[in-house]
């Protein structure tokens, strides 16, 4: 349990356990929060029950979670989403997120993110169930738009689509920057008109991520590189269109060492203390 | 439940499509190649986090086997966790449900088990209490008379093969002979409270049944020994108590008995 009550706000980094030394080392003082997915981390005991139980010590948390599956034909699994509110109480989780796709279909977990086809029937069954997920854990969540390499039988575009179920649902956004460049260069859109037609006003929370280029016309979003260059500056212009909320660097695997990490970090951070500062004082 | 809508009907068959490797038309896609993605993501992902839960399993049949193992339970087998790290257990279900190549790998089930018990016991949740416990450290001669407080965070489980003391070449030989090293193996496998590694140690029937009785009945350590030869149908001896004590000496070496109660 947390005792310490932190402002939520600045540039994250979503824990990995690879990087537990990291966290708890005490030079470290870039993250300004932590995001955990409760999926990984529920009712464990042992080495990493005390790590979370640490780490929850000296970090304000997000979590963002990877199986509810908001898109999924059956029923919403409440025996799962009693186990996450409990986490999100126990950890004071000022923000809960998930992702707008689908990972169980006939009642069989995937792991991964698949597409919901992108159709009004869609809106208003996924608007259903994030209403229902809100009023059993008593708050809000965010929904993020999630990167796809191919849209299934879609009837309206994305980002009608987005809009419509945040609109439909009452609830909140979590704005994946490096998704959006993803599903752009793979769909051939402008990355700047599609966030502009988002509820940016809903925005709570942004994603940051490197992604890799697999083909000529196919980047796979991986969490496994750098951020490159035309991120950070779709980025930066996106700053300039909400206002201030947490920001959060994912990076699952090929980790680099503490230098480069906190390369990425400072880097975010410094967009977001010049843009914000200078929107919060105009 | 059967989907609804039509393009639940397409959600099912994408999800059908990335479990099996069976492709199925669908509307509205930018090519097929690119719906083979979500296969090859999905199937990277079981592929990947089972090569790391079972290393040794993965040793044992080899890349090849391994991946027609892995691919048969993602088309048989819905996986029923939402926590990832759980869905290695799946894969024994399904080994043991199928009786999957039981004739050519009659190992194959305890090798699993063998290797999830490890990752149940490391992740599962605290559950020893150390405000129960008065003396930590405890002296044999204390073991018979006073009430015991046990390791929780164990599990035993009930083997065919000893595959967790077998060399890789002698496991293979079983495919050969399945009477090979056939028998009844009891291992403990328990998390050390102190450390949080995870250690495992054969038990002979009889200690476990002296364990059972520890962890069932907040008992003494000789209360233990006579319920364990009660259910044994051993009459009580000199030779049976010396044998006894060893074993309680054996749990208090490795740190499963972690002291007596209040």
């Amino acid at each position: 349990m947390r005792t310490t009550e932190n402002k939520l706000s600045g540039v994250g980094l979503g824990f990995r356990r690879d990087l537990a030394d990291y966290f708890l080392d005490s030079k470290t003082n870039a993250p300004r929060f932590v995001e955990l997915a409760p999926e990984n981390w529920m009712e464990i005991g042992g080495k990493w029950g005390k790590v979370l139980r640490a780490v929850a010590e000296r970090y304000p948390i997000t979590s963002h979670g990877l199986s509810l599956s908001l898109g999924s034909p059956e029923p919403i699994d409440k025996e799962f989403l009693s186990g996450v509110k409990k986490f999100l109480k126990s950890y004071n989780v000022q923000i809960y997120s998930e992702h707008l796709s689908f990972n169980k279909c006939g009642n069989a977990h995937l792991y991964d993110l698949l597409p919901i086809p992108f159709c009004e029937d869609a809106v208003k069954h996924v608007s259903q169930r994030i209403r229902e997920t809100q009023d059993f854990l008593g708050r809000k969540i965010a929904i993020e738009n999630v990167s796809y390499y191919t849209p299934i039988a879609p009837e309206i575009d994305e980002a009608t689509f987005i809009r419509s179920i945040v609109e439909e649902s009452d609830c909140n956004l979590l704005l994946d920057v490096n998704n959006v460049y993803v599903n752009a260069f793979n769909h051939g859109y402008d990355p700047k008109s599609f966030i502009q037609a988002l509820p940016l006003d809903k925005v709570v929370y942004i994603h940051m991520a490197g992604h890799e280029q697999r083909a000529p016309d196919l980047i796979i979003d991986t969490h496994g590189q750098p951020i490159i260059e035309p991120v950070f500056d779709l980025f930066d212009w996106t700053l300039t269109k909400i206002r201030e909320v947490p920001v959060l660097l994912e990076r699952d695997f090929n980790f680099p060492n503490a230098k480069e990490l906190e390369g990425e970090l400072g880097r975010l951070q410094a967009l977001v203390d010049s843009r914000w500062s200078i929107q919060n004082a105009a | 439940m059967q989907p609804e809508r039509q393009f639940q009907k397409y959600q099912e068959l994408l999800a059908d499509y990335c479990r099996t490797d069976q492709y199925h038309e669908l509307p509205g896609v930018t090519s097929e190649e690119r719906v083979r993605t979500y296969r090859r993501l999905i199937f990277n992902g079981f592929d990947d986090t089972l090569r790391k839960a079972y290393p040794i399993t993965f040793k044992v049949l080899g890349e090849k086997e391994f991946s027609v193992l892995v691919n048969k339970f993602c088309s048989e087998f819905p996986s029923g966790s939402p926590q990832l790290w759980k869905m290695p257990h799946d894969l024994l279900q399904f080994v043991e449900q199928s009786r999957y190549s039981l004739d050519r790998f009659p190992y194959l089930r305890d090798l699993l088990e063998f290797e999830w018990v490890e990752i149940e016991v490391q992740m599962m949740p605290d559950l020893n209490k150390s405000g129960d416990i008065a003396k930590v450290n405890l002296p044999v001669q204390d073991v018979l008379r006073e009430r015991l407080v046990v390791n929780l965070e164990h599990k035993v489980v009930e083997l065919t093969y000893p595959v967790f003391r077998l060399p890789l070449e002698q496991i293979k030989k079983i495919e050969g002979d399945p009477k090979l090293h056939a028998g009844n193996y009891f291992l403990l496998t328990f998390r050390d409270p102190l450390t949080d590694k995870v250690h495992y140690t054969e038990l002979s029937s009889f200690s476990l049944l002296a364990l059972d009785a520890l962890t069932r009945l907040n008992c003494t350590g000789l209360e233990a020994v006579k319920e364990a030869m009660r259910s044994a149908g051993l009459i009580e001896s000199e030779k049976i108590m010396i044998e006894a004590a060893k074993i309680f000496e054996t749990f208090l070496d490795i740190g499963f008995i972690l002291g007596s109660n209040k």
